[in-house]
C-alpha cells in the first residue's frame, strides 16, 4: 500500500569510538539510560510521528540488534500494512553481492524496498542520538518550504562547530553551503544527521552518485553537496530540544549523566513515550542497607550498597558495602562487596569482584578519564583500573 | 516442553473482607508486588509448566482482568490454535443464571468448552494465590500415581485452608476435612487440582442437578467417597491466599524478606509473567532516602520510603515520608505527607501535609482515586 512517508534507519556502523562497547555488538544496540538501547529513541520517535514503516539497515555485528527489534513489537510497529523490517546487505545474481560501502550506498542497495511501498518521502535517520523529534512537524516543514531535502540542524557552540557537519543559512532561509568538519566553520548551524527527501529526487541522486567512481556514498560528503551543487532547494529544519551524539566513551558516559539532571531529557512524558524492549523481571529491591541518591534503577535490580549519581540497567547487583558513584552500569552488571566503581562505564554482565577498585574521582590532572569494561569481563577481587582505562577482557592484576 | 495439560482458572466473584481493594475487580485481578496481579501466579505456574492452552472463567467485575490478561501475549498465550481462552459469563450456549454458587456451578456453565478440550489431563485452579508452584513436578506424580486427581497441597496450616487432606499410608489422600481450624498431621490444599478431563466431565455430570455446586463439598467428596484415589504434591515453597485486606498486607509484606522474594522469583526456571507496560526506569533525586523497599519502574522518588511496595508511575515528593506501605501505581504523594501502615489503591493522591496511618494487623486502605 502506497505511503506518504517511510523511514530508513542507519543501523549497520561499528561505533569504532565506542572500542570495548562495540567489540561484539553494534552501537544503536548499546544500552542506554537503564531501560534503553540507542536505536530506542529513533524508532520511539518514528512511531510518535505516526511513521508506521521503518527499515532498519544493518551491517556491523548484527545479532543482537536483530533479536532485539524483533518483530517491533514494543514500539506497535507489528502491523499488516507497515512495520519494522531488518535490512541486511545481501547477495545478487551473476556477483557476489557487496557490503554497503556508505550510507548512500546502503540506500541505494535497498531501493526495491522503497518503490515497493512508492512513499513521496523518504526520511533518513541514524541509530547514534539520542534525542525526541516530532518527525511529522519536520515534514510539514519540508512541504511548506517545496525543499528537495530538508536537514535538521541544531545549535553548536561555535568552538565545537568544526567537529560537525555545518549548513551556512542564504538570505531566504534555505541552505547555501554544507562544510563538513570546517576548520573555520561560517555558522554554528550543525546537521543532525536526519534527512528527509523527496524520494524521486533521492533516488536519481543515488542512482547519479553509484556512477561516480570519485564518491564516497555518502550522504554529508557526496549526496548533500551534489543536491546543492544542482540548485536544489534544501530546507533547515531549526531543532532546538536535547539531541547528543553518544559515540564516544565521553559523550556516552555525559547523555547518560545528563537524565539525572531535570530540565535535559524528560523520559517521564507520557505524550512521548521512549518505548523499548524489556526482559519480565521482578521490580528492583532496595536492601535495608541500601543508600540511593541521584540516580536511575531499573526492575530487576538488587541494590544493597551505596549508589550515588549513577544509572542502573535491569538485574544490575550492588552488594552491601559496595559503592557506586558517577557512573553507567549496563543489564546485568555486579558490583560485589567492598568494591568501588566511580567514573565508570560497566559493559553488560561485567563482575567488579570484591574489594575491586574500577575508576576514581577527577582531581583535575590530565589522567581524569571515564574507565569502561567491555561486556562479561571479570575485575579481579582487589584489582584496580585507572581512570579512562579501556578493557577488553579480564583485569586479574593491578594495571 | 509441550505437555498434555490444558489450564482452567476460575476467578468467581471476590471475597467481601477485600473490601475496596475489590471494588472495581475481581480478587484475580488485585495488584500485587509492584508489578503484578494476583493471576499472574496461576498462569505463569501453567505457562511454566509447558500448558498451551488456558481458559479463564469469570462471573463479575472482569473488565480489569479482561484488560490485564488482552490477546495471553505476555505469557505467551496468543496464539494461532489454542492459546489464552476467556471465559466470560453468558458466553456459551448453556443456561444459567450468571451466579455461580461454585465451582461445579461456573464449570458446567462452560461445559461444552471442556468437553472440546483436545488434552488428557486438566489443571483447575483459582486465580486468588501468591506462590511459584512447579505444577510440571506435580503433574510427574499426577502421572506416575495413576490417581484420576492430584492435589497440590501445603504443610503450612495458614487460616486461609477451609480444605485439608489427611494422607494415608499409601501416599494418597482418602480423607478430606472442611473448615478444619486445628494443626495436625493434614495437609493443606492450595485448592489446585490436576485431574483427567473423563473425571472431570463425569464429576460435571453428577452435579448437574443444581443442587451440587461445590467442587469440594460435592464433587471431591463423591469422588471419594467412591473409593476414588486422589494422589498429592507437596509445594515446599511459599504459598499465600488472598481473601481479606489483613491477607493482601501481609502476603505483601512478605515480599520485602529475601528468601520469599528468592522463592516467588526464580527467573531463569519459573518467571513470574505480567502484562508490559512501557516506562522509564525509576529515579531517586537527591534528598531521596530508600531503606528495604521494592520498587517497580517508572516512579520518582524525592522522599523516603521504608519497608515499601510501590508500583509503577508512583511520585513521592520531597519531604514525604512512607513506612509500610502499598502504594499502587501512579498514585502521587505530595510534599510533607507521611503515610504509615497505608495500602493506596491506583490513582490516589495523597495531598501536602497529610497525615495517615494504619496498624500493622489493619492498614488503612485509600480506595482507587480518591483524594485524601
Amino acid at each position: 500500500m502506497k505511503k506518504e512517508c517511510i523511514a530508513m534507519l542507519l543501523a549497520g556502523g561499528q561505533g569504532s569510538r565506542l572500542y570495548a562497547l562495540t567489540a561484539n555488538m553494534a552501537k544503536p544496540g548499546i544500552p542506554f539510560g537503564g531501560k534503553y538501547r540507542i536505536i530506542d529513541f529513533p524508532l520511539s520517535n518514528c512511531a510518535n510521528s505516526g511513521i508506521d514503516t521503518v527499515g532498519v539497515l544493518t551491517q556491523y555485528r548484527p545479532m543482537s540488534l536483530n533479536a532485539y527489534v524483533g518483530t517491533g513489537r514494543p514500539w506497535d510497529l507489528e502491523m499488516e500494512d507497515g512495520g519494522v523490517f531488518i535490512l541486511p546487505p545481501y547477495m545478487t545474481e551473476g556477483e557476489k553481492g557487496n557490503w554497503f560501502s556508505g550510507t548512500a550506498n546502503a540506500i541505494y542497495q535497498n531501493m526495491d524496498f522503497i518503490d515497493i511501498r512508492d512513499p513521496e518521502y523518504v526520511l533518513i535517520l541514524s541509530g547514534d542520538h539520542i534525542y525526541k523529534m516530532d518527525y511529522s512537524k519536520m515534514l510539514q516543514e519540508h512541504k511548506e518550504h517545496e525543499a528537495a531535502c530538508t536537514i535538521a540542524v541544531i545549535q553548536v557552540s561555535m568552538l565545537e562547530a568544526s567537529r560537525f557537519g555545518i549548513m551556512n543559512i542564504g538570505p531566504d532561509g534555505y541552505i547555501s553551503e554544507f562544510e563538513e568538519k570546517p576548520p573555520q566553520p561560517k555558522s554554528d548551524m550543525a546537521s543532525m544527521g536526519i534527512y528527509i527527501f523527496d524520494w524521486k529526487i533521492l533516488r536519481q541522486a543515488l542512482i547519479d552518485d553509484e556512477n561516480d567512481p570519485d564518491s564516497h556514498r555518502d550522504f554529508g560528503k557526496d549526496i548533500i553537496p551534489k543536491l546543492l551543487a544542482s540548485g536544489e532547494k534544501l530546507w533547515p529544519y531549526r531543532f532546538d530540544g536535547y539531541w547528543r551524539d553518544v559515540g564516544t566513551i565521553t559523550s556516552l558516559w555525559d547523555a547518560n549523566m545528563d537524565l539525572l539532571s531535570p530540565g535535559t531529557l524528560d523520559i517521564y512524558d507520557p505524550s512521548w513515550p521512549i518505548l523499548s524492549r524489556n526482559p519480565i523481571r521482578p521490580p528492583h529491591v532496595a536492601g535495608p542497607e541500601a543508600d540511593i541518591r541521584h540516580s536511575i534503577v531499573t526492575e530487576g535490580c538488587v541494590v544493597e550498597g551505596t549508589v550515588f549519581n549513577s544509572v542502573l540497567s535491569s538485574q544490575v547487583r550492588i552488594e552491601p558495602g559496595a559503592r557506586v558513584e558517577y557512573s553507567v552500569l549496563m543489564p546485568g552488571a555486579v558490583v560485589e562487596r567492598g568494591a568501588e566503581v566511580r567514573f565508570a562505564i560497566l559493559g553488560e554482565n561485567v563482575r567488579v569482584c570484591a574489594g575491586a577498585h574500577v575508576g576514581t574521582a577527577p582531581d583535575g590532572s590530565d589522567r581524569w578519564g571515564v574507565a569502561t569494561c567491555g561486556p562479561d569481563i571479570t575485575i579481579g577481587p582487589g584489582a584496580l583500573v585507572v581512570p579512562g582505562a579501556m578493557l577488553y577482557d579480564d583485569l586479574v592484576a593491578t594495571i | 516442553m509441550r505437555n498434555d495439560l490444558h489450564g482452567i482458572l476460575y476467578t468467581l466473584g471476590s471475597e467481601p473482607a477485600l473490601g475496596e481493594l475489590v471494588a472495581n475487580r475481581n480478587s484475580a485481578s488485585i495488584p500485587y508486588g509492584a508489578r503484578y496481579r494476583l493471576i499472574d501466579f496461576a498462569l505463569s505456574a501453567m505457562v511454566n509448566a509447558g500448558v498451551r492452552d488456558v481458559g479463564v472463567i469469570m462471573e463479575r467485575d472482569y473488565q480489569s482482568l479482561l484488560d490485564h490478561l488482552s490477546s495471553g501475549k505476555d505469557w505467551d498465550l496468543s496464539r494461532r490454535r489454542g492459546g489464552l481462552r476467556l471465559l466470560p459469563p453468558f458466553g456459551l450456549p448453556e443456561s444459567h443464571s450468571g451466579h455461580f454458587g461454585g465451582c461445579m456451578e461456573a464449570l458446567r456453565s462452560v461445559s461444552s468448552y471442556i468437553r472440546d478440550i483436545q488434552q488428557e489431563d486438566i489443571v483447575l485452579a483459582a486465580g486468588d494465590w501468591v506462590a511459584n508452584v512447579d505444577l510440571a513436578a506435580a503433574l510427574e506424580i499426577h502421572a506416575a500415581s495413576g490417581a484420576g486427581i492430584t492435589a497440590v497441597c501445603t504443610r503450612e496450616n495458614p487460616p486461609f485452608a477451609h480444605h485439608r487432606l489427611v494422607p494415608g499410608e499409601d501416599g494418597f489422600a482418602g480423607t478430606l476435612l472442611f473448615s478444619h481450624g486445628g494443626a495436625g498431621e493434614e495437609l493443606a490444599s492450595t485448592e489446585i487440582y490436576i485431574l483427567k478431563k473423563e473425571l472431570l466431565l463425569e464429576l460435571m455430570d453428577y452435579c448437574s442437578d443444581g443442587r451440587r455446586t461445590h467442587f469440594h463439598r460435592d464433587a471431591l467428596a463423591h469422588f471419594l467417597s467412591q473409593g476414588g484415589k486422589m494422589a498429592v504434591y507437596i509445594h515446599e515453597g511459599y504459598f499465600s491466599r488472598i481473601t481479606c485486606v489483613g491477607d493482601y498486607y501481609r502476603a505483601s509484606m512478605d515480599l520485602l524478606r529475601p528468601e520469599v522474594r528468592a522463592d516467588l522469583f526464580p527467573w531463569e526456571t519459573r518467571p513470574i509473567r505480567t502484562k508490559e507496560r512501557a516506562e522509564s526506569s525509576t529515579y531517586y533525586g537527591d534528598g531521596a532516602k530508600v531503606k528495604n523497599c521494592l520498587v517497580a519502574d517508572g516512579c520518582y522518588v524525592e522522599g523516603e520510603i521504608q519497608n515499601c511496595i510501590l508500583f509503577r508511575g508512583v511520585r513521592v515528593a520531597a519531604g514525604a515520608r512512607l513506612e509500610n506501605c502499598v502504594i499502587m501505581q501512579d498514585t502521587v504523594v505530595q510534599e510533607n505527607a507521611q503515610l504509615k501502615s497505608v495500602i493506596a489503591d491506583k490513582d490516589c493522591t495523597v495531598t501536602e501535609g497529610c497525615f495517615l496511618a494504619g496498624s500493622d494487623r489493619l492498614p488503612s486502605v485509600i480506595p482507587k482515586g480518591h483524594t485524601v
